[in-house]
């Protein structure tokens, strides 16, 4: 029996998609890890995931110090 | 194309959208002939001029034989393109230039004909007007539309409502807010050289001419006419109709020209649109020539991500802080630093990174271009790679279709879908399909109706 679901097809690059999933970790939104650039999410997580990987990259981005 | 090319041939579509008696009428004035004439390309302008004393029509192939050897593909599409334009005309086999289009561009190229037809020169003028002053004028008031557009300056005096208007019909600024508030395609707009921006306006002028039902050849041939006039000249007005007044004090808001009772002196801005000298330097590839290069640069950008701009006029230092996080100020130069946060900034406006990086080679100072190439790298590779940043995620709402229990079952969705063209994502191994939303409801009912034969077999 086929079973169909609904929801988001994640196209990323691999470190982002490991971010993806240490979100997961805490709060379930995948429902399928389709390969290392392609992940099956929930529709209503998406903004979420965007703003907590746009965080996430926030913190690491190195700043250059702005001359006062 | 570069961007000025662009431009310059949505003109010339525009003229080639045009119904045929439009091209008609548009072809009884000198200078409009004269102006569409100066438009063409070199190539355009030859095949032109060794047709204008042809009085006969004469054969196509005969016409094919100018061109160079190997160039005839790039001569006929030439030859395509001024037929759309209706100049050229084809009968049977031979060619011709359109009688009224060769009559009154030899008018125009020997000074005959209708006496109006390139402005009447005042008698009377005032001395105190000269072509400095005129471009210090334009200047002036172009710029303070830009300004305006950018947004930062609330006590410079807002343009007139005819300018408003045509900014916002054009989908540069839009009303947010209660506010006007420049778009997407805006900041595009303050990134371009000027004569782009002024084809631009003036080709929305037409689109609003049209709604208005204006006579749409009567608003060509005054622009055409405004294009073909002198700078440094006054014109008079007194023999315009009523509707060309009404251009007049429109386009007077643009700085276009300069109305002063009843004589005009046109500025630089419309004089120079036509002009041969721009058609040269525009390039046909994207890349910008260093012939593009604007004669006033005055951005350094080192390879640490500092800016040095040697600029005084509040609207270059305006642009710049779209993009740039500006430091410090002084009376002939300003100095800041492009950061991630200042190219994220710019990048949320719907600025694009090839147009930063296009900006900055434009204006590019001096000292600059001697460096091939002239922005450093590591700068222009990080602001596309802060570009890319933005975009990690490519999400698509979809169908995932899983635990096919036969090979059979999943070749055959598989083969369906495929046909359909609906696959998003597979795995042949697992036997699992993404399709698109729109696919799945044909390919569900594709699914039940072979799911039934199989269980009666």
């Amino acid at each position: 029996m086929v079973k169909a679901v609904k929801g988001t097809l994640i196209e990323c690059d691999p470190a982002a998609r490991e971010v993806l999933l240490k979100v997961n970790q805490k709060e379930k939104f995948i429902i399928e890890e389709l390969d290392s650039t392609h992940l099956f999410i929930t529709s209503s997580h998406l903004e979420r995931v965007r703003g907590v990987l746009d965080q996430l990259m926030n913190d690491n981005t190195y700043k250059i110090d702005t001359p006062s | 194309m570069g961007s000025e090319g662009a431009f310059k041939s949505t003109i010339a579509e525009y003229l080639e959208d045009l119904p045929a008696q439009f091209c008609q009428q548009l072809f009884t004035k000198p200078a409009a002939c004269l102006a569409i004439f100066r438009l063409l390309s070199t190539l355009g302008k030859h095949i032109i001029m060794s047709m204008l004393y042809l009085d006969a029509p004469i054969e196509l192939t005969d016409v094919l034989q100018w061109a160079k050897p190997g160039k005839t593909k790039s001569f006929k599409s030439k030859i395509h393109r001024l037929r759309k334009l209706r100049i050229l005309v084809e009968n049977s086999g031979k060619v011709s230039l359109d009688p009224m289009f060769r009559q009154e561009l030899r008018n125009a190229l020997t000074g005959g004909g209708d006496f109006g037809s390139f402005g009447i020169p005042a008698t009377t003028r005032d001395l105190r007007i000269t072509e400095a002053w005129l471009e210090k004028y334009a200047n002036e008031k172009w710029e303070a539309i830009l300004h305006f557009m950018v947004g930062q300056n609330a006590e410079m005096p807002q343009p007139s409502d005819s300018v408003l208007h045509i900014l916002k019909m054009s989908r540069l600024m839009e009303r947010r807010e209660g506010d006007m508030r420049i778009t997407n395609s805006g900041f595009q707009f303050l990134l371009q050289d000027v004569s782009s921006q002024v084809w631009t306006v003036l080709l929305q002028y037409l689109r609003l001419a049209e709604d208005q039902n204006m006579d749409v050849v009567e608003v060509l041939n005054f622009l055409f006419q405004l294009v073909g006039l002198q700078l440094g000249i006054a014109y008079r007005t007194d023999r315009f109709s009523q509707s060309q007044r009404k251009m007049l004090s429109e386009l007077k808001d643009f700085g276009l020209m300069y109305q002063q009772g009843d004589v005009f002196y046109p500025t630089q801005l419309v004089t120079s649109l036509t002009s041969a000298m721009n058609a040269e330097h525009t390039s046909n590839n994207g890349q910008v020539s260093t012939t593009e290069m604007s004669a006033d640069g005055y951005v350094i950008l080192e390879t640490n991500c500092r800016v040095y701009a040697y600029t005084s006029s509040p609207l270059q230092i305006a642009i710049l802080n779209l993009f740039v996080h500006l430091v410090s100020r002084f009376p002939n130069f300003v100095t800041g630093v492009i950061t991630r946060d200042s190219i994220r900034r710019a990048l949320s406006n719907g600025i694009t990174a090839d147009q930063i990086v296009t900006y900055m080679t434009v204006y590019a100072h001096p000292h600059m271009r001697n460096q091939m190439p002239v922005l450093p790298i590591t700068v222009t590779d990080q602001i596309r790679l802060w570009e890319n940043e933005r975009n990690r995620l490519k999400p698509t709402a979809s169908y995932f279709y899983k635990d096919f229990h036969q090979r059979q079952d999943f070749e055959r969705v598989y083969k369906y879908a495929e046909d359909l063209g609906a696959i998003l994502w597979c795995n042949i191994e697992k036997r699992q399909i993404v399709v698109t939303p729109a696919a799945h409801v044909v390919i569900m009912q594709y699914v039940r109706g072979h799911r039934k034969p199989e269980q009666r077999g």
